[in-house]
């Protein structure tokens, strides 16, 4: 039995107008690969949100590696240490250059030297075949460069898991590839991810389980083959028969 | 326990002790407060405060050893500015009344100042009772005037007393109602008139003290006493009330200029005027006619045509007529082609420096006899000399004529301001009576002989003052003269512009700490729902600040927050307008932080940075570079606004523009230099902000 990296028990997060995620509980373990699939406004994005405290949940317990996810200031930014987080929209800090995007947060966290930080830095570069970008800006990158870039961010902090929020969603077509790829090369060198995506043949392929939500519950939790080929449930059939 | 009480009773005198020793030494400094706009009792000449109180305050304190400080502030203000100790003493021409003894103690008083009424001998008026329906005569403007205006009828106003007693004597008035002193002179010259026995007003002057002041109180009264009974106070007192001659004179040493000054300061000295010389520039002439004190303006310096309408009063007063006399047979006939002509004048005689001026180098004669002589022995070709001893010498010598045209005028300009009507006529008749009798002759033919017979120099043309010939460029010219070179005046925009700038450079710094600071205070209220209270308190500020005028701001600041506090002007300037500022920065910078979109919040928390981290590092650095245009505009905006420091009396660019237009009386170069300072700080500025958008831009 492998280590727990989040455990959530009846997480409930309501905004004015709607519930967007009602009553969900899941584990996540180490080195497992999870994707989260549902139609647009199932709540997955939120669900996602919830795990590292960008939204706080309006009830229910968040356990990352067993203990509860308190909002103390303090712990939190030590928890978001450990979480790692691709945004959609890839979030780069325009101001500053890609080696100084990647080094700001190991540096200013203390998780790292300054050269420790900046040797990383280099080295998760190199291995994407993005170092000669190393001084460049990020305006100066194609969508799925910075999205390559926003990834190795995540990465120089060494978190425990990585969040993918839509990290394709954005991107035109033909840059979807070499995300996709390097998330591949990720989850097989065994890091724990949790995949909000569309990319529902992507999510066959790399995931260890499939989590499908609809109206903020989790509809089918199973392996790939499970739910998105064999699923019993008619909303599920009917939502795969529709996107495959 | 006794012995306990026994050493703190000790402690507490000894502490006692040293206060008052403190006291003392604060004491010695005497504020006196006066509003400097009651001549002659009070008034500003040449910057400085001067009149009778501020010459008798002055002499008391440096008896009793005070070191005293002047304050000039409104009338309305002095009296409280007593009261809550903020000066020691008030001088300023108080009358003494009830109600004001109420909040101050008066020492003894002065000055009795009373308004007599003026009847003939055997007239029905006997009180004021007796006034309703009269004609009665006052002098415009005085304290009668004002009396009878307001408690019995319209009067008619005279110019002067001597006027309104002259209409009483023809029988056009029934009562002249006048000042108590002159009136005694003027009864005892017209016979058949006399001084009811009750004063219609009177007013006692005298100094407002603190109540608590007794001590203070007491050594004035003591000083007053003896300066009364040593006369000195009547003295002080005449000393002022004498009329004045301000003489205008060429600021370049001269012979000429002793010429002048000895002849205006006889004929002065005889009509009983004191003198007082000043520099001749236009803006002195306009100035000593504005002061309201017993005073009139003899000008040497040529005035314009175009400046005599700034003159108030303008008056040209011909001392002498200077003629030209040659042999009957002469060739000459008129003044034209005198150049190589051999001419003659007296030594120091205004004749020779204009001939010496305009036309050539003259020969010099000790009297105008000598002259006479050479020109009968044809050593020379004509004499230039005055008029009157030009009559008389040629009644002797029959061969000699006076060209018809008179030669050169010795013409002074007189100016007054409107008060002074009456006494520049009488200076002007005294003027005539000293022709007449032919004391001004002896008095010139005198003034001739102070010339030390040094040649004179050439160089004087040069330093003559600029004039315009009537064009148009020399007009511009001499309007740059006046306005930046002359008397340096250009120092006036050089400090202001210092002050200017160091205003703004330091507000713009503390309008960026607070704008910053409430920023932040209130995104993060916005963004995190913390701070709530701190929030409110900007929200405050922010509404406060921009909802009203930045001068009434200002103003605020320095009077009623520093108002009882002596503190640095640049430093209220720079707090008010760093305020100010620092309202709009607020709300600059807070757009530009509301601007960022909150991804780049979330990727540097979802990355464990702080809050304050994330602001610092990542949102702070994008707003600002947003927000740099709009904050260029502001401080642009500040630098302009600070052109209303002028309003707490902080001479910055703007004030020193004003001061030279108030000098030179000329709107146009003042106002176009000072738009053109501004101009060029706010072009330089924007290339500076340029040029840092255009190095923050590189990264995108």
């Amino acid at each position: 039995m492998s280590e727990m990296i989040f455990e959530i028990r009846d997480l409930v997060k309501q905004f004015p107008a709607l519930t967007a995620v009602d009553h969900v509980s899941t584990t996540i373990k180490r080195g497992e690969v999870v994707f989260v699939v549902g139609p647009s406004g199932s709540g997955k994005s939120t669900f996602l949100r919830c795990l590292n405290m960008l939204e706080p949940p309006t009830s229910g317990h968040i356990l990352f590696k067993g203990e509860d996810v308190r909002t103390n200031e303090r712990s939190l930014n030590a928890f978001r240490q450990q979480v790692g987080m691709v945004f959609q929209h890839f979030n780069l800090f325009p101001h500053l250059t890609i080696h100084k995007n990647i080094t700001l947060a190991p540096v200013r966290t203390h998780r790292l030297t300054a050269k420790e930080a900046s040797e990383k830095a280099d080295s998760l570069l190199k291995r994407i075949g993005l170092y000669d970008k190393r001084d460049a800006y990020p305006a100066q990158l194609s969508g799925g460069q910075k999205q390559r870039i926003a990834i190795i961010r995540a990465l120089a902090m060494n978190p425990d898991v990585l969040l993918f929020d839509e990290p394709t969603s954005a991107l035109d077509p033909e840059m979807v590839g070499e995300v996709l790829s390097l998330m591949k090369e990720l989850a097989q060198e065994g890091m724990t991810m949790v995949v909000v995506t569309h990319e529902i043949g992507f999510a066959a392929e790399v995931a260890n389980r499939v989590i499908f939500m609809d109206q903020g519950k989790i509809v089918v939790s199973g392996t790939p083959d499970e739910v998105i080929k064999n699923s019993e449930h008619p909303r599920v059939r009917d939502f795969f028969s529709k996107v495959l | 326990m006794k012995r306990f009480l026994l050493l703190m009773a000790a402690l507490s005198l000894c502490f006692f002790c040293g206060c008052k020793q403190e006291e003392v030494k604060k004491e010695k400094k005497l504020i006196m407060v006066t509003n400097a706009t009651f001549p002659p009792y009070e008034y500003v000449d040449k910057g400085k405060i001067d009149g009778i109180d501020p010459e008798i305050v002055r002499r008391i304190a440096q008896r009793l050893g005070y070191e005293l400080e002047i304050q000039d502030m409104a009338f309305d203000a002095i009296i409280a500015a007593v009261q809550s100790g903020k000066a020691q003493i008030a001088a300023s021409g108080i009358t003494v009344t009830e109600d004001r003894k109420q909040k101050i103690t008066f020492t003894d008083s002065y000055v009795i100042a009373a308004q007599v009424m003026i009847v003939p001998e055997n007239s029905p008026i006997k009180s004021e009772k007796d006034l309703k329906g009269k004609r009665i005569g006052v002098q415009h403007g005085t304290t009668g005037d004002t009396y009878v205006k307001e408690n019995i009828q319209e009067p008619e106003r005279f110019q002067n007393g001597p006027d309104a007693v002259s209409a009483l004597v023809k029988g056009k008035l029934d009562v002249v109602v006048i000042d108590g002193e002159p009136a005694e002179a003027y009864v005892s010259k017209n016979p058949g008139l006399k001084i009811l026995p009750k004063p219609l007003v009177q007013e006692e002057y005298a100094f407002a003290i603190g109540k608590e002041n007794q001590k203070l109180l007491n050594e004035f009264n003591a000083e007053l006493r003896k300066m009364k009974e040593s006369g000195e106070l009547a003295n002080i007192i005449n000393a002022y009330r004498q009329p004045r001659v301000v003489l205008v004179l060429p600021e370049k040493d001269s012979a000429e200029k002793k010429y002048i000054d000895t002849v205006i300061s006889r004929v002065a000295e005889k009509l009983n005027f004191r003198v007082e010389i000043q520099d001749g520039t236009l803006e002195n002439i306009t100035n000593a006619a504005k002061i309201e004190r017993k005073q009139i303006v003899v000008s040497a310096i040529p005035i314009r045509e175009d400046e005599k309408k700034l003159v108030p009063n303008y008056q040209v007063l011909t001392v002498a007529e200077y003629v030209a006399v040659v042999p009957e047979d002469s060739k000459i006939k008129d003044f034209a082609g005198l150049h190589g002509k051999k001419i003659g004048t007296l030594k120091g005689s205004f004749a020779e420096h204009y001939v010496e001026k305009h036309i050539v180098p003259p020969q010099n004669y000790k009297n105008a006899a000598e002259a006479i002589d050479a020109l009968v022995s044809g050593k020379i070709d004509l004499a230039v000399i005055e008029k009157n001893s030009a009559l008389k010498l040629l009644e002797k010598n029959q061969k000699l004529l006076i060209l018809p045209e008179t030669f050169a005028r010795e013409d002074y300009v007189l100016a007054c301001g409107n008060d002074n009507q009456a006494l520049l006529k009488e200076f002007v008749d005294g003027v005539m009576t000293l022709q007449k009798n032919g004391d001004l002759s002896k008095i010139l033919a005198e003034a001739d002989q102070v010339y030390k017979p040094t040649k004179l120099v050439t160089e004087e043309k040069t330093d003559a003052p600029m004039v315009s010939d009537g064009s148009f460029w020399s007009g511009i010219k001499l309007s740059f003269y006046n306005n930046f070179i002359k008397d340096q005046r250009y120092v006036y925009l050089v400090k202001g512009f210092f002050v200017t700038i160091e205003i703004t450079v330091l507000a713009v710094l503390m309008g960026i700490v607070i704008g910053f600071l409430v920023a932040v205070v209130r995104s993060t209220a916005d963004m995190t729902g913390k701070w709530k209270l701190l929030d409110a308190l900007c929200r405050v500020y922010l509404t406060v600040i921009r909802g009203t005028p930045v001068v009434v701001q200002l103003l605020i600041i320095y009077f009623v927050i520093f108002g009882s506090v002596d503190v640095d002007k640049v430093l209220v300037a720079v707090i008010a307008f760093g305020i100010n500022s620092g309202a709009y920065v607020a709300e600059i910078i807070r757009g530009g932080i509301m601007s960022i979109d909150k991804g780049q919040m979330e990727a540097g928390r979802s990355l464990g940075l702080s809050y304050g981290q994330t602001m610092r590092e990542i949102i702070l650095p994008q707003a600002f570079k947003n927000v740099l245009p709009s904050l260029g505009n502001e401080f642009i905006v500040l630098l302009k606004e600070t052109s209303v420091a002028g309003y707490i009396a902080l001479q910055d660019l703007t004030r020193g523009g004003d001061i030279i237009r108030s000098q030179t009386y000329d709107a146009f170069f003042p106002l176009i230099a000072v738009a053109l300072i501004y101009l060029v700080v706010v072009m330089f500025l924007s290339w500076l902000l340029g040029r840092l958008e255009k190095r923050l831009k590189r990264n995108e």
